[in-house]
């Protein structure tokens, strides 16, 4: 609601300014009070070869909005969206803070959408290799940036995107490119077991293979468990990603531990998480991890 | 370094032409900063908005296939000038006959004469030799208007095409274009102290979820057996991070 009363103020002052300029000769028709809206093509293609990006929060806004700084400690709605993939709070979520819920409480945002499938044209994760893609229609003229977030379903606390990207210097038919790499939120030890990645969410069922409810009637998650409001990584703070193990991983031979104790620790270090770990080497990626394309359509 | 002559005819016919815009003259190095992967039949491209060398997110095409499986340019080639005519393409062989850029090592191709004004944008691939269809690219970025030296990165991408099994035979094996398991045309990495023999296969998992799209290659998985394990190739000596290659392009 707060949005639309800004446009309105918007589209009241751009009247006035109308009224005035009337005897000189401006504003001469309905095309001038109602300038034809920019229209913005977002697409986001997946370049990894089997890490799933759950459906792309894409927020337009202006000067004033940052979802995330490298080197900085992440938010509760990035720890949210890097672990559990949300953007929104699902229907048993409860209180707390989501990317798209908090950033509509900022008067710098102007539009927040979701990634479209762009065949069906609904709401769409996307597969490795795959891509999706959403239109935004706003007013022209403005200053205007653009965040784009998602995250690495098959990690503990991976993301990627873009936040404060500038656009207002594209013209209509232009467009910019770009890579994005992947981060390490550092919400959460990159452990990648079963447990915590969200990638393998399964949920508890009987005998027969029956899904079992508890006394509310909700299904109990026995796997993939998402967010945990729990801070354990190394440091609490955004990174590039370093990647994954994987139980795939080649460990080579056993450091002798008494001639070279650091480079046993890190075998024992890389060894544990092999043997822990829930992904394979599929699930592996190297920088960049997606590739951005940002058209002006009109 | 020797130019293969796949500069077409058109160069000479289209130079006085397009008067609106300069024609820019490009020379362009390319160092290889791998540790272990000697590039193969790099082909280097000056073309329009709409041509594509390759396209991250989708499938490659036939001719991308033989370059970054066979090490095999002229069809990439080929299609590319099929599809615009006007397109300025340059291929390179280095290391005289062994055909490869070595890890580490530089080479200068130019003047890459841009014929065509509409021609803004600059795209190369070449084929990562000890992998089974990765190959080092540069997808299009614009040329610089300005005269001067810019500076741009390749990164590794996965062509999509074969299983990354990783397996000697398959990779250095003999190419045949068809052939699933396309290999280069000769044994191209006898001198890679590195490789192992008799490996198993690595990625087994990957014909399951095959993804047909070019993607940022996720690396080499290798193992530490010269001989047997799941791959030929060495987890550490084959391994990278991108940028697999820096490029200085110096635009007169």
């Amino acid at each position: 609601m707060r949005k639309q009363a800004r446009q309105f103020k918007k589209v009241g002052t751009f009247l006035v300014v109308c009224l005035l300029l009337a005897s000189l000769g401006g504003c001469g028709n309905q095309d001038d009070i109602y300038p034809p809206n920019a229209v913005y093509r977002v697409t986001v293609a997946n370049l990894t070869f089997n890490q799933y990006f759950p459906t792309v929060a894409v927020i337009m806004h202006t000067g004033g909005y940052q979802a995330w700084e490298v080197g900085q400690p992440a938010s509760e709605e990035i720890e949210r969206l890097a672990e559990g993939g949300q953007v929104v709070p699902g229907a048993n979520s409860g209180a707390g803070k989501w990317l798209l819920t908090e950033a509509v409480k900022n008067p710098a945002v102007v539009l927040t959408r979701l990634t479209l499938d762009p065949y069906s044209g609904l709401a769409t994760g996307i597969l490795g290799g795959g891509r999706a893609q959403v239109d935004l229609s706003v007013p022209p003229g403005g200053d205007y940036r653009l965040t784009v977030a998602t995250s690495l379903t098959f990690t503990n606390d991976g993301f990627t995107g873009v936040t404060d990207l500038a656009i207002a210097q594209l013209q209509p038919g232009e467009s910019l490119s770009q890579y994005v790499n992947a981060y390490d939120a550092g919400t959460e030890a990159n452990t990648e077991t079963e447990m915590t990645v969200p990638g393998f969410v399964a949920f508890a069922a009987d005998a027969n293979g029956s899904l079992v409810t508890d006394a509310q009637g909700n299904y109990i998650q026995s796997k993939g468990f998402g967010y945990d409001p729990v801070r354990d990584d190394v440091n609490d703070l955004i990174t590039i990603h370093a990647g994954v193990v994987t139980a795939d991983q080649p460990l080579g031979d056993e450091p002798d531990p008494v001639a070279l104790p650091e480079a046993y620790a890190a075998y024992l270090a890389k060894k544990q998480i092999k043997d822990q770990s829930a992904l394979n080497e599929t699930h592996r990626f190297l920088q960049p991890v997606a590739k951005l394309i940002v058209e002006r359509i009109s | 370094m020797r130019l293969q002559g796949l500069v077409g005819m058109s160069v000479g016919m289209w130079l006085g032409l397009g008067g609106m815009a300069q024609a820019a003259t490009l020379t362009i190095s390319i160092t290889n900063t791998t540790v272990g992967h000697p590039f193969k039949a790099l082909l280097i491209a000056a073309h329009g908005v709409n041509d594509h060398l390759f396209s991250s997110g989708y499938a490659a095409t036939a001719g991308l296939r033989a370059l970054a499986e066979c090490g095999e340019q002229a069809s990439l080639a080929a299609e590319l000038r099929a599809a615009n005519p006007l397109v300025d393409v340059v291929g390179v062989e280095s290391d005289a006959g062994l055909n490869k850029l070595m890890p580490g090592a530089t080479i200068s191709i130019g003047p890459l004469v841009v014929t065509d004004a509409a021609n803004t944008r600059l795209s190369m691939a070449g084929r990562m030799m000890a992998t089974n269809d990765g190959f080092a690219g540069l997808e299009a970025v614009a040329i610089p208007a300005e005269p001067g030296a810019y500076a741009f990165d390749l990164l590794a991408f996965d062509a999509g095409t074969e299983a990354n099994n990783e397996l000697l035979p398959i990779i250095d094996g003999p190419c045949t274009v068809g052939d699933p398991y396309m290999g280069d045309q000769r044994a191209d990495l006898s001198d890679d102290l590195y490789l192992g023999v008799n490996g198993t296969g690595a990625a087994a998992k990957e014909a399951s979820v095959l993804n047909p799209s070019i993607t940022i290659h996720r690396g080499v998985l290798g193992d530490s057996y010269a001989a047997g394990g799941l791959a030929d190739l060495d987890f550490a000596h084959h391994c990278w991070t991108n940028p697999v290659a820096t490029v200085t392009v110096i635009v007169q």
